[in-house]
């Protein structure tokens, strides 16, 4: 018994709270209400979650695709130049996919135990996905020509990679060529020109920086210019062009107007045409020009008068006393 | 099974708690409908929550002090309404409250809230002076103070007219 139990005051309270309501439908009510706010709320869940989601792609298509595809190129770049890194074992340098890179090249095998730049890059197409990527972008790359199977006359297949000429080799992405069939192909060379013919000679220097500081320029070179008329080949130091041979094919005789200097003229006549072949320096770039003259049955006085030009006797047909040009005539078709 | 006995658990305190907590927020509020609008708004919050409001120690206390907050909500937007409608001019009041017609009921509404929520509860819902100071947080002894106050009040009515009949 509490001290504040009243039967009178409990009584009269009791009856002015009423009779008590009913349950079943106060019951009723509140499990309708509450299904009502448990719709509600998965309702504004998934529509938050929509919205989450909504501005989630949002973020991901307003995102700059530059960035990502910047990391990925400077992933790309960073395996073109990990993997340009000559090492003793290596073979082959990876090209870089970025068709601006002007140093995405095909870099040789220093490894003297390695035969054929060919084989290494068919190890390197081998190798993975990335590197099956090169095709494309190495197929409309100009031709290079070996120079050493050309001058050397020990050119026998052996990839010493050693310069056959000895040249101080200075690029270590340029892929010694003494072995090589006459024509292999290379990654694209964004500031290079489109040149004919390229001929490199081997450089087993150490890899040097993806983007190099020396111009490209005063990069000693051998481009090879072949006509119907034959074959020319210069080589520049950088400033200087200089005649390494000049080949006529079967037919023709060779004139050689210009053999050191700024440009290099040769001239391959036959009966019926004359096939002028000049080489010269566009900043530091071996540049062809070939022009072919139909002219009329000509006498051979006419290419005697013309090799005329020439300084030393005997030339006009062809086995003159340029060093390389005899022998080229010789290998000549 | 666990959510057919937390329905039957939840169902059955419904049902053994819902009318005497409506019975005892009517005589504190006058209104009946609000009464019931309140304490079924406090079921339906312990319903939504019920997986967490039936682990607590006293669910119907919880249920009665939502209650009891829901109530005094509903009487602040009332008489928030009733002094907008005192601004703009008009006399009629947009929600009349259900008249107390005996001198019970006008005594009751003199009384201090506190003073009416401690005897309804503890008359009408029959809640011990702990429950009581539990569901007002409150102390035991301002729980016998507005008792002891409020009953005091009200036997001024009750020995006036007598015992109701």
């Amino acid at each position: 018994m509490s001290e504040f139990d009243d039967p009178l005051l409990r009584q009269a309270l009791q009856r002015l709270a009423g009779y008590p309501p009913e349950e079943d439908a106060a019951y009723t009510e509140v499990r309708f209400r509450s299904r009502v706010i448990r719709q509600r709320r998965a309702a504004i869940g998934a529509m938050v979650c929509a919205t989450v989601f909504g501005l989630g792609l949002y973020a991901l298509n307003t995102r700059p695709g530059s960035e990502v595809k910047t990391g990925s190129a400077a992933a790309a770049s960073s395996t073109s130049s990990a993997a340009s890194t000559i090492a003793p074992d290596s073979s082959v340098a990876v090209p870089s996919t970025n068709a601006q890179d002007s140093n995405a090249t095909v870099a040789s095998p220093l490894d003297p135990n390695v035969t054929t730049t060919e084989g290494a890059l068919g190890a390197a197409v081998s190798a993975g996905p990335e590197l099956a990527s090169i095709p494309p972008t190495v197929a409309p790359e100009p031709v290079e020509t070996a120079l050493g199977s050309q001058q050397s006359p020990s050119g026998n297949g052996s990839s010493s990679g050693a310069p056959s000429s000895g040249g101080s080799p200075t690029a270590a992405t340029r892929p010694p060529t003494a072995t090589h069939p006459p024509v292999t192909t290379r990654p694209p060379a964004a500031t290079r020109p489109p040149v004919p013919t390229t001929t490199r000679p081997p450089t087993p220097t150490p890899p040097t920086d993806p983007t190099p500081t020396d111009p490209p320029t005063n990069e000693p070179s051998t481009l090879s210019q072949d006509t119907t008329g034959g074959l020319v080949t210069v080589s520049s130091d950088g400033s200087t062009l200089s005649l390494v041979a000049a080949a006529a094919h079967s037919g023709f005789t060779v004139d050689i107007h210009r053999r050191s200097g700024r440009s290099v003229s040769v001239t391959f006549t036959d009966p019926s045409t004359t096939w002028s072949v000049k080489a010269r320096l566009d900043s530091g770039r071996i540049v062809f020009e070939v022009h072919q003259d139909d002219h009329p049955q000509t006498t051979s006085n006419e290419q005697t008068s013309s090799s005329g030009l020439l300084d030393g006797g005997g030339r006009s047909d062809g086995k003159g006393g340029y060093p390389g040009t005899s022998r080229d005539a010789e290998k000549a078709p | 099974m666990d959510d057919l006995t937390s329905i039957d658990d939840y169902e059955s305190m419904f049902r053994a708690h819902y009318g005497r907590l409506v019975r005892a927020l009517t005589v504190v509020s006058g209104s009946h409908e609000a009464a019931a609008d309140a304490v079924q708004s406090a079921f339906v919050k312990a319903h939504v929550r019920w997986r967490r409001v039936r682990h607590y120690d006293d669910p119907v206390a919880w249920i009665r002090r939502v209650a009891i907050n829901e109530l005094r909500d509903e009487a602040r937007r009332n008489g928030r309404k009733q002094r907008a409608v005192e601004r703009l001019g008009s006399m009629t009041p947009l929600s009349t409250p259900e008249p107390v017609l005996d001198e019970m009921g006008l005594l009751l509404a003199e009384l201090p809230r506190q003073q009416r929520l401690a005897v309804s509860l503890y008359y009408v819902d029959q809640l011990s002076v702990a429950e009581i100071a539990t569901a007002l947080k409150l102390s035991e002894g301002a729980v016998k103070f507005h008792l002891h106050r409020g009953r005091e009040r009200l036997r001024t009515v009750l020995m006036g007219k007598g015992t109701p009949e």
